[in-house]
């Protein structure tokens, strides 16, 4: 599996996250590996410093059993 | 003795958040950053080279430090003990000496053992990256055969599961302390096994989780080798370690890295390396300071007291444990003993999910695969989950803490 350079990940995020609306991070794993690529870090790690970057919102979900994410 | 609260007014990071992630760094405690910024402060200067004062007084402080960490966390002598950087260093520093036999005096010297095809080396699928890889490595680049021991059901390493050694395996190499799970593994028994089945075999242990956590003693254990990172259980700073070399096999060790400060002559056709064998090792200049950190944090700890600071982290740990069988949808890993690390899943969420979310209450705690992903794969949390999410506890911590911890997780659910 590929491993998106923080460039090509942040594109491909907030591309996905625009396109699918709130997402939860196993979703956002799963649309990667579709296309055979995962995060440069862990990637509730890089969703995390995204949203600390202002560049995505985050929230945790109790209901869903996790965090979702969104534009 | 310290007690808890004196301890924690030393490391203030403690009264800002609950610090639950000392599996993977610790923070340092006021008395070793004063002993580092003494050294930037009042005697800045090289190791083993200048003759003016506050030289001399860096040599003396390193090597005090040297028979401080070698003495209080691994009860060996100054002349076992090298310096490294980390844990990982130090295993590569063994790699490296097993495929490379000693050069000096311009000639090579007999290896610390021999070699060649269908010689075994033997690992376990506990093991982080770190005590792994470079092992593999070895057996790849040497065409040996390398094995891998599996652990019982509740991820124990016991002795009987060593039997597979035979005369031909010459290196073991497993850990202390697993940082995946917490299981504190039986050492002693596990190399007597080993060494019953082939006394010529090397044995090295990972106790990256061991120095600094609970008393250890290199001499008792019967390992040839053992290595630790400075900046988890000792309370040091990054950058720092060491490791513990039996003294016949450190004579015949070749370092992995040659320059100033390990020699005692070079001519343009050959080296003769520093008599000192444990001085062969600190080729350049060291982390002076980070070094000299690590010999006050190893007097920290004993001001603490080794075992008082194992009892607690193992009470702490059983809190914790109890705590978390009483939630539903929890999956504990490990044995039901007593220990300081304890790790888990909740039904349904990543790992990481989980620990992102308990950062929301300011409970820091390590997730994901620990760098032990053979391990992860094993256990079948590894796609499942992501890993496991990891608490692992020092002496600082409080029930207090603990209790907040049990209530954050529950209410996930």
């Amino acid at each position: 599996m590929k491993t998106l350079s923080d460039e090509e990940a942040e594109k491909f995020i907030m591309n996905i996250l625009r396109e699918k609306g709130k997402m939860k991070t196993g979703d956002v794993e799963k649309e990667m590996e579709k296309l055979g690529a995962k995060c440069p870090d862990e990637s509730v790690r890089f969703l995390s410093m995204l949203r600390m970057k202002n560049k995505i919102k985050g929230k945790l979900s109790v209901e869903d059993k996790g965090w979702m994410w969104w534009i | 003795m310290k007690t808890v609260e004196e301890v924690r007014n030393d490391i203030p990071l403690t009264k800002k958040c609950i610090y639950a992630d000392n599996g993977a760094t610790t923070p340092v405690p006021i008395p070793v950053i004063n002993a580092m910024n003494e050294y930037f402060l009042e005697y800045c200067a090289n190791v083993e080279r200048g003759t003016y004062s506050i030289a001399q007084k860096a040599s003396e402080k390193w090597d005090e430090a040297r028979r401080n960490v070698s003495k209080i966390l691994l009860n060996c002598l100054p002349e076992e003990f090298i310096f490294t950087k980390n844990f990982t260093e130090a295993a590569n520093m063994v790699a490296y000496a097993l495929e490379h036999p000693l050069l000096n005096d311009g000639k090579e010297q007999e290896p610390i053992i021999k070699l060649g095809k269908g010689d075994r080396i033997v690992s376990t699928i506990m093991e982080h990256h770190s005590n792994f890889m470079m092992w593999l490595r070895l057996a790849k680049r040497l065409n040996l055969c390398f094995d891998i021991v599996k652990p019982t059901n509740d991820c124990r390493l016991l002795p009987e599961l060593f039997d597979i050694i035979d005369e031909n395996t010459k290196f073991v190499s497993f850990q202390h302390v697993s940082n995946a799970v917490g299981t504190v593994h039986d050492v002693k028994e596990i190399i007597k096994t080993i060494k019953e089945k082939n006394h010529d075999c090397l044995v090295f242990v990972d106790g990256s989780q061991g120095p600094g956590h609970m008393p250890v003693n290199v001499k008792d254990l019967g390992c040839d080798f053992y290595g630790f990172s400075g900046h988890k259980g000792p309370l040091g700073p990054q950058g720092t370690g060491g490791l513990y070399v039996k003294k016949e096999i450190i004579e015949k060790m070749e370092p992995m890295i040659l320059g100033g400060g390990i020699i005692s002559d070079v001519t343009a056709n050959g080296y003769r390396l520093a008599d000192t064998n444990s001085k062969r090792f600190d080729a350049g200049t060291p982390n002076i300071a980070g070094l000299i950190g690590l010999g006050r944090a190893a007097e920290y700890v004993n001001e603490i007291g080794l075992e008082n600071i194992e009892n607690r982290e193992k009470k702490l740990g059983r809190m914790l444990i109890d705590g978390l069988r009483k939630i539903k949808d929890i999956e504990i890993y490990g044995p039901d003993d007593d220990r300081g690390t304890v790790t888990f899943n909740i039904k349904g969420w990543r790992s990481h999910d989980v620990s992102l979310a308990l950062d929301e209450k300011n409970i820091l705690t390590r997730a994901g695969h620990h760098c032990c992903i053979p391990f992860m794969k094993f256990l079948g949390i590894h796609e499942k989950y992501g890993g496991n999410v990891r608490i692992s506890f020092h002496y600082y911590n409080t029930e207090e803490e603990v209790k907040k911890i049990i209530e954050a997780i529950g209410e996930l659910l």
